[in-house]
Parts: structure tokens; C-alpha cells; sequence
């Protein structure tokens, strides 16, 4: 598990365009605490509550797709699949409510790039995207084993 | 010389999973051999050996993990299947991330194991067939005199025989003649054909 020493995510430039990430998630809590956490490296959230909104609405240009595991519509592998079915290479990151190493392997070998349980994510998320739009300096944060 | 035939590796430190292991893995007609701890395979794997690994997670000593990083740093390409007592799904994705091809809780059923393993398999071949395709062609390439390593270059580089014959100071015919040899011996078919050789040979990974 990777786990941050110390928060520190600046180091922007704050005139560049924000990188958007595409977050697919039920509850509106979490799309507003993701708006948040991500804020704080720059990075803004599109938020849409099904997978199909979200596929109506992606665009390539996206840094990544964080997406929850039990969506309304689909799961959140299935919609890894369709996104990889429209030949959209975007990095997906699993976000579990309810998970099992069952489900958290075949969703590795699906392709997606994580498979995080809810409990305690924020601090994975920021140093995904982090380094997926070039925002958190890997130099500024010590990375633990 | 005939390559071994491809190999199921087993490692756990209990000795009734290993037993039990081989048996079931024996009935289905798969070779197998077995380990009692990460170090002791590492001692005696050849890298060059296909198969595939099935390796417990929590061993004392060298864990699993430690064991597929030591196996990484190798450029192992052998596949490789953890099998867990109680696995969690931190431990899981760290495995499937490190490049695992399963990941599976004991008490699985043996079918259940064997597809895994089947599957690691056929990917542990198609992984050294690809290898060997690549070493062909760099084979070919190394068989280029100088001259047809230049040309070659150029050509991939998607230079015309006008440009190549100025760049290297020869007339447009000798780069022709170059060209055809450089084809014959790649035993391209295109130029695209050509092309995709070349950056197959430079891939590193």
C-alpha cells in the first residue's frame, strides 16, 4: 500500500489549463470530496452519477477516469471494457465501496491501474493523478512501501 | 538441443500444499517441481526455463512478493500465479500491478487453479514466441553489412533512395541494389513490413 509521509502537492503552475479527470460515482458526497481533494493539486472533477453519463460526456483529453465499483447502470469494470471498446487508452482507477480480492484481481487484469477500497483512498487518488497530470511533485512526496 | 517442456513451478513453504499441488498437477498431466522457499527457487531457476510459477504470498523469509520483485529485476518473464491463505485487496493489486498474471485465496477449487494455470501458460508461450521472433530479426539485422545497416537505417527513417544516395555519397542505383539486399536478408515484404522489424528489434522490454 503506498502511503504519502507528507502532503505536500503545489508546485503548479496555476496559469496552465486544469487537467480534468472523469468521475463516475453514485453518491454525491463523494464526487464533491473528490472535487475537493483534487482541487488542491489543480485538477478539476467532472462528475457525472452513471457510467452512462459518463461515456456520454468522456473525452480523450481526460488526465484519467476514476470510477466507483457498483454503479446505478454497470459496473466499473464494465465500464473499463466499453471505454476500452472505443479505443479510449484512459487510465482507470477503481474505487471500491464494497470490494474483494476477487474482484479487485479481475479488475487488475482487465487493465485498470488501481483498485482502491474506500475506506482511506484520498491520499492514493491525489498521488495517482498527481503524477498523471505532472501535478504532485514526486520529488516533494516520500513514497513508503 | 530440446527445450525442457514447459513447467509448472511450485513454491510454499508447507509441505502438504506442496504435495497436494503436484499431485493435482500431475493428474492433468502438467510437469511440475516444487520448492520450499523463495530463495531455494531462485538458486535453481533458469530464467530461460517456460512455465509457469505458482507462488504462495506469505512465506517466512523471502515473501512471494519479495520473491516476483527479485524475479522483475531479472526481466523474468515467467507468469506468475499467487496463491493466499487470507489475502487482502491492498496485497492483491500490489501483486496484479507487479505484473502477476492471478491471484487467487486458497480453498479455490482445482479446476478453478488449473484454468489459472493453463492461462499463465499460454501466456509464458506466446511471451517466449514473441522473444524468439524478436531475436530472429535482430539476428537478421546483426547478418547487414555496414553499408545495408546504413541504408537500412535510412530507409526505416523514411528517407527516399534519392535522399539515402546523397546522404551517403553513392548513386541512386547502388542504393537501389543496397535496398533489395537489405529486403532479401530482413525477408521483408514491404516497406511497412520493414518498419515494423525495426521497432520491434529496438523494444527493450
Amino acid at each position: 500500500m503506498l502511503m504519502m509521509s507528507r502532503q505536500r502537492y503545489m508546485h503548479f503552475d496555476p496559469d496552465l489549463p486544469s487537467p480534468v479527470v472523469l468521475v463516475a460515482d453514485p453518491d454525491d458526497g463523494v464526487r464533491s470530496s473528490l472535487r475537493d481533494s483534487l482541487a488542491t493539486i489543480g485538477v478539476r472533477v467532472r462528475g457525472y452519477r452513471r457510467g452512462a453519463d459518463l461515456l456520454g460526456g468522456v473525452e480523450s483529453q481526460a488526465a484519467c477516469v476514476i470510477t466507483e465499483l457498483k454503479l446505478e447502470d454497470m459496473t466499473g469494470i464494465e465500464l473499463l471494457a466499453r471505454l476500452q471498446e472505443r479505443g479510449l487508452d484512459l487510465p482507470v482507477i477503481l474505487l471500491a465501496s464494497d470490494g474483494d480480492v476477487e474482484t479487485a484481481v479481475e479488475a487488475m487484469q482487465a487493465g485498470a491501474l488501481d483498485f482502491i477500497e474506500k475506506c482511506n483512498y484520498e491520499r492514493l487518488l491525489l498521488w495517482h493523478v498527481g503524477r498523471l497530470t505532472e501535478r504532485g511533485s514526486l520529488g516533494s512526496v516520500a513514497l513508503q512501501a | 538441443m530440446k527445450d525442457k517442456p514447459a513447467t509448472v513451478f511450485v513454491v510454499d513453504d508447507d509441505e502438504a500444499v506442496r504435495t497436494s499441488l503436484r499431485l493435482l498437477l500431475k493428474s492433468v498431466g502438467l510437469p511440475v517441481e516444487t520448492f520450499d522457499s523463495a530463495t531455494a527457487f531462485l538458486d535453481q531457476y533458469d530464467g530461460n526455463r517456460a512455465g509457469c510459477l505458482v507462488l504462495d504470498i506469505r512465506m517466512p523469509g523471502m515473501s512471494g512478493l519479495d520473491l516476483q520483485q527479485a524475479l522483475n529485476e531479472r526481466h523474468s518473464i515467467l507468469p506468475i500465479v499467487f496463491i493466499t491463505g487470507h489475502g487482502d485487496v491492498p496485497m492483491a493489486v500490489e501483486a496484479m500491478q507487479a505484473g502477476a498474471v492471478d491471484f487467487i485465496q486458497k480453498a479455490f477449487r482445482d479446476q478453478d487453479l488449473i484454468d489459472r494455470i493453463n492461462r499463465g501458460l499460454t501466456k509464458d508461450g506466446e511471451m517466449r514466441d514473441a522473444l524468439r521472433a524478436r531475436d530472429d530479426i535482430r539476428l537478421r539485422i546483426g547478418e547487414l553489412t555496414p553499408r545495408e545497416r546504413e541504408v537500412l537505417d535510412l530507409v526505416t527513417a523514411g528517407k527516399a533512395n534519392k535522399v539515402i544516395a546523397g546522404d551517403l555519397n553513392v548513386s541512386q542505383r547502388t542504393v537501389e541494389i543496397h535496398r533489395a539486399r537489405v529486403m532479401e536478408k530482413m525477408n521483408a515484404n514491404s516497406l511497412a513490413h520493414l518498419v515494423r522489424m525495426v521497432i520491434e528489434a529496438q523494444r527493450e522490454d
